[in-house]
């Protein structure tokens, strides 16, 4: 598929747009920033997903890592700050103009009732990004086995994300050893 | 109250690279940096802050970031300068990483790529624990499914929704916002 390099303004847009509009915090931007860099050919998917393996294993905000990658790769250094500034941008806007109705209107009724719709939706948007994200990398028992026990390491037994995917990927590296994709 | 900016920057920049796996990931750390070590907030403001944050559009580190150093360092400066340091700790980690897996060759490029096939299953797992914390405030409450599965339904079949997923979110939302008013009123 030919890949096409987007104009500043439109990357910023692009971004900026998914920033401002998704709710359910950094899991599902960068998900939804794979789709669309995907959708518009900025980048092959082998890159993007690289990009989202090393948005998910680096500290700091995810959508902000995959944000810079993705800037890097169309073009550099400039447009990795573009990408950055366009999704940090949104929440700053939102709280110099909003902060106070926010805070006046967060508890009331009629919000907790839109984020409880929000909530329920937000579940089938972000398994499905999931289940397109890493169904590929479930093949295999070896896979399966792994996938298993650091879910349950991190769900079940609450431990720090870091050392599971440090243990993890030490595991699954000795169990594939000499296996390659 | 404000903070000197400089005490700000100092907090901002270890919960950049203190906070791993996703935004919520940091709330301890701020907790303990605002409102233990420092009495600078309340719990129940605390409380409401997390809230917003974890309302408003954006990434949730990012949002409390923004929040804090706007209410704290005094305003729009204070937002901004705290946002900077935050990232900047891991923008720089990302960049090495990017630029050592990019120039990579022979039998780094070997392992590299044998370490990124071996991580799948992981980032998966890591994945599936971020769905499960969206997933468990609504587990308990069946009356919330229908719109689950309506969400999947229009996030499959329907191509506008394909391309503007977020407005899937804001659909759902107004359905239980409109059904809460009609009940009110």
């Amino acid at each position: 598929m030919d890949q096409t390099k987007p104009s500043a303004v439109r990357f910023f847009f692009q971004l900026f747009q998914i920033s401002a509009t998704c709710l359910g915090g950094g899991a599902v931007m960068i998900g939804l920033l794979h789709g669309e860099a995907l959708r518009r050919h900025w980048a092959p998917q082998d890159k993007l997903d690289d990009m989202l393996t090393l948005s998910l294993s680096c500290p700091g905000p995810m959508a902000t890592a995959m944000s810079w990658q993705m800037g890097y790769y169309i073009g550099g250094l400039p447009f990795a700050a573009l990408g950055v500034c366009a999704v940090a941008l949104p929440p700053f806007l939102i709280f110099l103009f909003f902060a106070n109705w926010l805070f006046a209107h967060m508890g009331s009724g009629l919000t907790l009732a839109f984020f409880k719709g929000a909530g329920a939706s937000l579940v089938a948007l972000m398994g499905l990004i999931i289940f397109g994200l890493s169904g590929k990398s479930l093949i295999g028992y070896k896979n399966i086995l792994i996938f298993a026990g650091c879910a349950t390491a991190l769900i079940l037994f609450k431990i720090s994300p870091i050392i599971v995917l440090i243990l993890g990927t030490l595991i699954s590296l000795i169990f594939t050893k000499g296996e390659r994709s | 109250m404000t903070a000197g900016l400089f005490e700000l920057s100092k907090i901002f920049f270890k919960v950049g690279l203190a906070t791993f796996g996703g935004g919520l990931a940091s709330i301890p750390f701020l907790h303990d940096a605002f409102v233990v070590t420092r009495p600078w907030i309340t719990e129940g403001a605390f409380t409401d802050m997390l809230s917003v944050a974890q309302m408003t559009p954006g990434p949730i580190v990012l949002n409390l970031t923004t929040l804090l150093g706007y209410t704290y360092g005094g305003g729009f400066f204070g937002a901004l300068i705290s946002t900077f340091v935050m990232l900047l700790g891991p923008l720089v980690v990302v960049t090495i990483l990017m630029l050592l897996l990019q120039k990579s060759t022979g039998k780094t490029q070997q392992w590299i790529d044998r370490c990124r096939f071996a991580m799948k299953p992981v980032i998966a797992a890591l994945l599936v624990s971020s769905l499960w914390s969206v997933t468990r405030p609504i587990v308990n409450k069946p009356q919330l499914w229908p719109l689950t599965a309506l969400s999947l339904i229009l996030l499959i079949k329907s191509k506008f929704f394909k391309a503007y997923p977020q407005l899937v979110m804001v659909l759902c939302g107004l359905i239980t916002l409109t059904w809460a008013y009609v009940q009110h009123s």
